[in-house]
């Protein structure tokens, strides 16, 4: 055995193997040197973006002796990615910081030039974005990446914290304000928080925004109104973008009053206010009783007042004027045209019927207002209400009802009133003395004086209202006085009426002779005695009078003892 | 009875240490099959790289075999007090690190063949295949049981007892004899040299069994009433007898051979283990330290 092998090493070093060997060895150091100056140490070609990290002196740029891959390394050159982990913020704090990963468990390298460095584990449509504290929601999920990154969105400064950063690949620098990417619509008229309003489902509608927020509520019919008919459009005169030149405006509008939009169909005359009558809900309704017609040219008044809108307004449209100068604009003239004046010179709006005196002109009808007539209420005479009715006012009985009850119609003018009276005053009437001397009874002495209604007096009939007696039967004194001498000078024969001894001058003076007309004549002592003392009292009837006659003219008749006297008395009595 | 033992113990190391490449592989399949470029991004790649937590384990265990390779090197040179068990065995043992280490290198290696160290892993199947090669031509050198070679009078010795046996013991006749000298191929010793001869010894071996075959229903033929046991023990000497003759004649060309074989093998180990060392100071120094 040892033979064999000693056999085997001769051979192997012998002279020709030792050059052999040399050869080899020659051949196998320069492939070594070469390869350790091309081929290094590296178990592979560096990435392109760590292409000038390649050579054995760069190892340590990236790997810590002793300790692998730290992540100190790769920051001290991403300083972008540090800035990230400084601010505590995105997907490299999420997963260096919080999950403790190591960047190359990531970003692995030494597979190639063209190796893609960023790894996107179920691809790059699919990467979770919440990772990056940014989740994509609504419409931003639908997008291609490159939409939002993309350099102009770049609002960090990445150039100035990492030089070699290319702006085109990079998903750094990006911010999450709405304004950050999107152009702002409202040119700095809102607020910056664009949440507030809008979601990322669609921009449009802004579906969160409540008027209400809003200094000016939307109420009524404002809530339908589509937004561009407030808030027109405003040119921007910064535009950059030939298709944002326009934008609506929604603030230093003006709001305070109605007609900031709206046209005054009033034309002013009913003051700015409009919610004093109008309300969002439908404009035209109003509120009639919030409505002050005062303020247009045709104040309210009287029951004008109470009277619905609808009824003048006939067409439903308040604001169409209507012609209102004369009454008959609306009202129908039952008059006719007869009066040719202005209703209000009669009529009021408070009543139409009730005509003030001083209004009316009744002196322009057939039949004047004079006296008393002009203070009677209308409807006293125009009982049915209706004064355009001509009434009879031939005579007065067409209205009045004669008190008298017909007892002058036997007289020529069949007893008219304006013979004795006038519209001044029914009483008194105007019936005068000398129109008394006129009648069968003539005035005379005492009867001048008294007041007519001493003769004439009332009596009321049966079932029937007082009546004032100016027709006697006769002109006797007996009609109106009563007869003091209880009928004794009408049993005389001749009968003796008051006149023959009376007077109306006065009662007591009497033109009786008692020599010539009684049948007793005075003589003697008889002269001196007063009459009382033959003629005594003496009641009869329950009445006290005086017995005249007839009186026995004995002596004893009215001295005592005389008994024909007595009896006489007894008589009487 | 040691023999048998030390061969099973070969044959469960390499059955363990073979099914556990399988199962790396098995387990790895997908990730092996993924393009280099798309590696990093493979959820096993944190695993199965060569930094990995399997891969680097799979390529420190490698270097182990790799280094306990040189064992048998000390075993022949008598270095580090090692001068006890059968070359054979050693020889046994070098060809399993020989062969398992390079797939578990290559399992470290994860088919990803950059750098410097890839000079070492090339070296490394440089040598691996030329160990082959090796083990190939060592097989072609006449030993005694205890793996160590045959002087030419053994060889003749041995040469002798075969032919004694064939003929003596089993009444053989002379033409079968020639048929044996034949199947052996030595008669093209003369004419070839290097890698033909080689050739020649690969082609034969290939040859063989059929020839072998032959011969045998030609013995069945001729001799109908040798027993099936005695008829087994009479081919397994002819076979014996064949190879001998085979290997005696082509002696000095595989020694040669075997002598340049060296100048490959050795080179590329000193290439393959020096590049490593790097490769493993560099991945020390860089802080890839396994589990460590």
């Amino acid at each position: 055995m040892r033979t064999v092998l000693h056999r085997i090493y001769e051979h192997t070093y012998s002279q020709n193997d030792h050059l052999i060997q040399f050869c080899i060895r020659v051949l196998l150091l320069i492939l070594l040197a070469n390869t350790t100056c091309l081929g290094q140490i590296s178990p592979g070609e560096l990435a392109k973006p760590h292409a000038d990290l390649e050579g054995v002196s760069n190892c340590i740029k990236c790997h810590e002796l002793g300790s692998s891959i730290q992540n100190d390394k790769c920051l001290a050159c991403h300083k972008e990615i540090q800035n990230r982990l400084d601010v505590k913020s995105g997907l490299h704090y999420q997963e260096v910081v919080v999950a403790e990963k190591n960047c190359a468990l990531c970003h692995a390298d030494h597979a190639g030039r063209s190796f893609d460095m960023i790894f996107w584990e179920n691809g790059k449509d699919n990467f979770d974005h919440k990772r990056t504290e940014f989740e994509l929601r609504g419409k931003h999920s639908e997008i291609k990446c490159e939409k939002c990154h993309k350099p102009e969105f770049v609002k960090d400064n990445l150039k100035i914290v990492q030089e070699k950063i290319d702006l085109n690949k990079t998903f750094l620098g990006l911010h999450r304000e709405c304004l950050a990417c999107h152009v702002d619509e409202h040119r700095g008229q809102l607020s910056d928080d664009c949440a507030k309003c809008h979601n990322e489902k669609d921009w449009k509608p802004a579906e969160k925004f409540d008027h209400d927020n809003a200094k000016f509520k939307l109420t009524g019919k404002h809530i339908n109104v589509d937004c561009t008919k407030c808030h027109k459009p405003v040119r921007d005169a910064k535009a950059q973008s030939p298709l944002k030149t326009m934008y609506a405006q929604y603030v230093d509008l003006d709001f305070a009053t109605c007609q900031s939009c709206h046209e005054d169909v009033h034309k002013g005359r009913l003051g700015s206010d409009c919610q004093s009558c109008h309300e969002t809900e439908n404009w035209q309704k109003t509120d009639h009783r919030t409505f002050d017609h005062a303020k247009t040219r045709f104040p309210l008044q009287g029951k004008h007042k109470t009277v619905d809108c609808i009824k003048c307004h006939t067409s439903g449209k308040m604001v169409q004027p209507l012609q209102f100068a004369s009454c008959q604009s609306c009202h129908e003239d039952v008059h006719k045209g007869k009066f040719k004046q202005d209703c209000t010179s009669c009529h009021t709006e408070s009543d139409w019927h009730t005509v003030a005196s001083t209004s009316f002109d009744h002196q322009k009808t057939g039949f004047p207002l004079k006296g008393l007539h002009a203070n009677v209420e209308c409807k006293k005479c125009h009982t049915t209400g209706n004064m355009t009715v001509a009434l009879k006012s031939d005579h007065c009985s067409e209205c009045h009802e004669d008190i008298h009850k017909g007892q002058f119609a036997h007289r020529k003018d069949g007893g008219l009133c304006e013979s004795c009276h006038d519209e001044q005053a029914f009483i008194p009437g105007l019936f005068t003395v000398d129109q008394h001397q006129n009648l069968a009874f003539k005035l005379t002495g005492a009867h001048l004086a008294i007041n007519c209604r001493s003769c004439h007096k009332e009596h009321i009939p049966a079932d029937s209202v007082a009546i004032r007696q100016f027709i006697f039967e006769s002109t006797n004194c007996e009609e109106c006085h009563e007869d003091p001498h209880f009928g004794q000078f009408k049993e005389r024969k001749p009968a003796k009426i008051c006149e023959q001894c009376h007077q109306t001058s006065a009662w007591q003076e009497l033109k009786f002779d008692h020599d010539k007309d009684s049948r007793f004549a005075l003589e003697g002592a008889h002269k001196k005695v007063a009459c009382n003392d033959c003629h005594k009292n003496i009641n009869t009837q329950g009445k006290s009078g005086r017995l005249y006659r007839p009186i026995d003219p004995a002596c004893e008749t009215c001295h005592k003892g005389n008994s024909s006297i007595l009896e006489n008395r007894e008589k009487l009595e | 009875m040691k023999k048998k033992i030390n061969n099973i113990i070969l044959f469960l190391l390499y059955g363990i240490t073979s099914g556990f490449a399988f199962l790396v592989v098995r387990y790895g399949w997908v990730y092996y099959k993924t393009p280099l470029f798309d590696r990093p991004h493979h959820p096993l790649h944190q695993l199965l790289k060569p930094g990995g937590l399997y891969g680097h384990g799979l390529g420190i265990i490698g270097s182990a075999m790799i280094l306990l390779l040189f064992l048998y090197s000390a075993r022949k040179r008598h270095m580090f007090g090692l001068h006890k068990g059968k070359m054979s065995s050693w020889l046994n043992v070098h060809i399993f690190f020989g062969l398992m280490g390079p797939v578990l290198i290559t399992l470290h290696t994860a088919m990803k063949f950059h750098g410097i160290v890839a000079i070492s892993y090339f070296s490394m199947l440089a040598v691996m295949f030329s160990g082959i090669f090796g083990r190939y031509i060592y097989k072609q050198i006449p030993r005694n049981p205890a793996g160590d070679a045959l002087s030419t009078e053994e060889i003749a010795e041995q040469d002798k007892h075969l032919t004694y046996l064939l003929v003596e013991n089993y009444h053989v006749p002379p033409q079968t004899l020639r048929e044996i000298q034949k199947i052996s191929g030595a008669q093209l010793a003369q004419h070839q040299s290097g890698f033909a001869a080689l050739w020649t010894i690969f082609i034969n071996d290939l040859k063989r069994p059929l020839l072998f075959r032959r011969l045998h229903q030609s013995l069945l033929q001729q001799e109908m009433k040798i027993p099936q046991d005695v008829m087994h023990r009479i081919m397994k000497v002819a076979r014996q007898k064949s190879l001998l003759i085979r290997k005696r004649a082509f002696l000095n060309t595989i020694l040669r051979v075997f002598h340049y074989w060296h100048v490959i093998h050795k080179p590329f180990a000193y290439v393959m283990i020096i590049i490593m060392f790097l490769h493993i100071t560099i991945a020390i120094a860089l802080g890839y330290t396994w589990i460590f």
